[in-house]
Parts: C-alpha cells; structure tokens; sequence
C-alpha cells in the first residue's frame, strides 16, 4: 500500500487537484507509477456514459453519486452532461417496442425535485443536497415504467437542460410555490424550454410544490404566474404538491401515465 | 423546384383549422366530453377510463377532423379560481361549447351566472354556441325542457349568433355527433367573421 503523506496526496484536494497530483508521481526509478490508470479511466467512462440502465445501476450509490458529482469543478461536470446523449441508441431501441417512458424533472435549484424523485422511487422522503449534474432512476407506477432524470437547476447547469431533450415523453416542471420572487425567473425557464423542437410532443405537468408553507401561491396564481394561459397546442395540467408530506404526487402521476397511455 | 411542389403538397392537404373551446363549471363533464368527441371522430382512439379523469387544472387539448375542417379544442379547468383564466382564451377562439350537469339542480343558477358572464365578454361577440344539457344518462336529471328556459333568459346577451341547446350524454356518447356537426356548420358560415388559423402561423 502506498504511504499516502509521503507523496503528498491529501484528503482535502479537491478530486481534479488529486488526480492530477496521482499522474505526475513517479516511483524511485523516474518513471511515471500508474501508466495504465488513464486508460482504465476513459474506459470506464466508455461504459457508463452510453445509456440510462447503466447509469441507473451506478445511481445505486445515489446520494453517493450526487455528492462525487459535487466534487468535480463545474466544467466537467458540464463537459460530463454534454457528453450524456444517448439519442440513436435510444432511438433503435423505440423500434423495438417496449421503450420506457422518458421523463424530465426540471425546475430551478432548491424546487425539489430531487426530493419528488426519490419520494417517487423508494416512496420516502430522503435528505438531498443540490444536484450537481442528474439523476436518473427506473420509477415503476401502476405497472407503467419510467425513466426519470432530475437534472441540476442551478443557474450555470440549467442550459444543459437541453442536451437532455430528445426522445422526452414528458416534463415534470417543479415550482417552489412559497418563492415568490424568483417565479419569475422559473417561467422565463419554461417559456425558453417549451420553444425547443425537440419538446414539441412532450406532455406537461406542473407541480406546484412547498404548498405546506405558508403564505405560497396557489394553483390559479401559479398558473398566470407562469404564463400557462399562452400555450394554445400542449396538454398541461398543474397540482398542488408537497414532497416532503408525500402529497398531490399521486394524483400527478395518475394524470401523467393516464395521459401518457392515450397519446400513444 | 422542390419548395414549389412541396408548398402545393401542402396547400392541397391543408385544413381549415378552428378553436372550440369546452367551457363550464368543475364536474360538469368537459373533459369526459372532450374525449367521447375524440372516439367518435378519431378511428381507432382508445378513450381515457372516464373513472380515471380527474379534476383538469390546465388544459387538454384534442384534435378532430370532421367534414373537410380541423377542430382543435380546448378543455379548461372550471373551477371557481380557474375562470378567470377563460377570458385569455376568447379572442382566439371559433366557437364555445358550454357543458351543463343537468343533474346537479343546486348549482344550475351558478352555471347559468357563469354563462352569462362569458357570453358577456366582446371578445366572444359572434361566436356560435352550442350548450349542452349533459348527464342524461342520470335517471332524475334535468331535460332540455327544463334546462332551456334557464339559458334563455338573456337573450339581449346572446344577440345575433347562433346558439343551441341539446341534450347530451358525454359518458355513452349520446349526442355527440349531431352537437359537433352543428357546431361545425356555423363556424364555417362564421368564418368570414372569424377566419380559421392557418398553420404557418402557429408558431
């Protein structure tokens, strides 16, 4: 085992500074010591970066995952979610019938849609930090499969919302109904999202969430607040819901596969 | 050479495409009639389990194609805090079906309220009505003998466009048919007034 002190690695690097330093070591002969670990590396990400089920069995670390994620710096986790289209593959796998329903959970930082989607998966309401890049997990309602991605809503991640786009059956737009001054901005979001080609068939549910606070706006201010009165050619329907008491989710997902099944 | 041939392609397929809009207070049955219109119209439409349709808080919409035009229509949410956002709709709009639970006696005067406050609005000025007296299917409802007289009232409202009333039943599809086709000879005759959107448009 290596000394890890003695060649000048410390815990508290952050992951990009730490590799870097692991490349640049040499052993007592001049020559570099982990030659092949590049190679494994970039194979690695071959693998895992190609399609959702692998993605899904990596998310079996959840939080974990998020939390490496938060390690990187914001360029590569950016170069990471440009890198993540799995559009062709997804595409032949439509013709063979039986393709999972493909689902979005978008909406600004702090909405909760992290907590939605693990309240939705494992039924509990788990601690979550800000997403940092995605999540995706396997979500089975009423015998109905879906494949769920919770992109990251920060300010400098939210324009790679859109390299997740193709082949989406539908998008869950969560609404923090209590942040009152940053509705704003959340429809500025949407408007920019629903003009996209790519989402053109994409069916729409609008959560809006935290209504266990007090003084949020209700489902008619939400409504105008987002400017939903101007969509004229896309089915949308918006509930009350609260993630962390479990509630409205149901009932939205009723909707959702309802909806879901007659389009087809 | 392609364009050309392309655009004419499209000019000969084209439909007149108008808005109806399907109005009414919650529970009335607007979505449920929204997707018996899309069975009788669509071949092969698999309708949504009526058990399973819950209360709309936004909008559905449905596409049909009946005697050489397009109807898109709008289903609204009719909640109380939901009709206010009706009015955005108006001025876009062909024509308005409004959907009355005929077996609901104790709201039939909110209904008849709601009604006349939309039909006041100048932004449907001339725009054909069709209401209907749905939920016949219910033993003990309100038949089109009682439920006109009602609608009739404020017939300086109404004006010089064309209304109907007819009975209906959304959940077994009764009436259906003959509303839509009645409904789609006066937007026709309406559309030198109101002219159908044209695709190009909208974007």
């Amino acid at each position: 085992m290596l000394d890890y002190s003695a060649l000048g690695l410390q815990d508290d690097d952050n992951s990009e500074t730490y590799w870097a330093k692991v490349f640049r070591l040499k052993n007592s002969a001049g020559h570099g010591m982990f030659l092949n670990l590049k190679y494994a590396i970039s194979l690695l990400f071959l693998l895992s970066f190609s399609k959702a089920s692998d993605e899904i069995k990596f998310s079996v670390l959840k939080n974990l995952k998020t939390e490496n994620h938060n390690w990187l710096q914001n360029d590569t986790v950016v170069a990471l979610m440009t890198t993540k289209d799995g559009g062709l593959f997804s595409y032949f796998r439509g013709l063979l019938g039986a393709r999972e329903m493909r689902i979005l959970i978008l909406g600004l930082d702090g909405a909760g849609k992290t907590t939605i989607l693990y309240k939705l998966q494992v039924g509990e309401v788990v601690t979550t930090i800000p997403t940092i890049g995605f999540n995706v997990e396997q979500v089975t309602y009423k015998n109905l499969k879906f494949q769920v991605w919770d992109l990251g809503g920060q300010t400098s991640i939210r324009p790679y919302w859109r390299c997740y786009y193709g082949n989406t059956d539908a998008i869950i737009y969560v609404v923090d109904s209590a942040d009152r001054d940053r509705i704003g901005i959340s429809k500025d979001e949407l408007v920019h999202m629903l003009r996209e080609e790519e989402l053109a068939n994409a069916i729409l549910v609008v959560l809006a969430n935290k209504q266990d606070m007090a003084g949020c706006l209700t489902v008619a201010e939400v409504h105008q607040a987002l400017g939903l009165d101007a969509l004229r050619d896309r089915t949308f329907q918006i509930f009350k819901t609260s993630a962390v008491r479990g509630e409205g989710l149901d009932q939205a997902m009723d909707w959702l596969s309802n909806a879901l099944q007659a389009r087809k | 050479m392609y364009t050309l041939l392309h655009g004419f392609y499209k000019y000969i397929i084209q439909k007149d495409e108008y808005c109806v809009l399907i109005l009414g207070l919650d529970n009335a049955g607007k979505t449920t009639y929204l997707e018996a219109a899309k069975t009788k119209f669509t071949k092969k439409y698999i309708a949504m389990n009526p058990n399973r349709i819950t209360t709309t808080v936004g909008l559905n919409i449905g596409k049909i194609h009946v005697d050489g035009v397009m109807l898109n229509f709008w289903d609204l949410g009719g909640q109380q805090e939901l009709q206010s956002l009706w009015d955005k709709y108006y001025a876009e709009c062909h024509a308005v079906i409004y959907i009355v639970d005929s077996s609901d006696r104790e709201r039939i005067s909110e209904s008849k309220e709601t009604f006349d406050r939309m039909i006041a609005s100048e932004h449907l000025s001339g725009v054909p009505l069709l209401v209907l007296a749905n939920k016949q299917d219910i033993p003990d409802c309100m038949g089109v003998h009682t439920v006109k007289p009602i609608f009739n009232q404020n017939a300086h409202l109404i004006g010089a466009r064309d209304i109907m009333l007819m009975a209906t039943s959304a959940l077994n599809g009764d009436g259906v048919d003959e509303g839509i086709r009645w409904l789609v000879d006066c937007i026709k005759r309406n559309s030198v007034d109101r002219p159908p959107r044209n695709h190009e448009d909208n974007l």
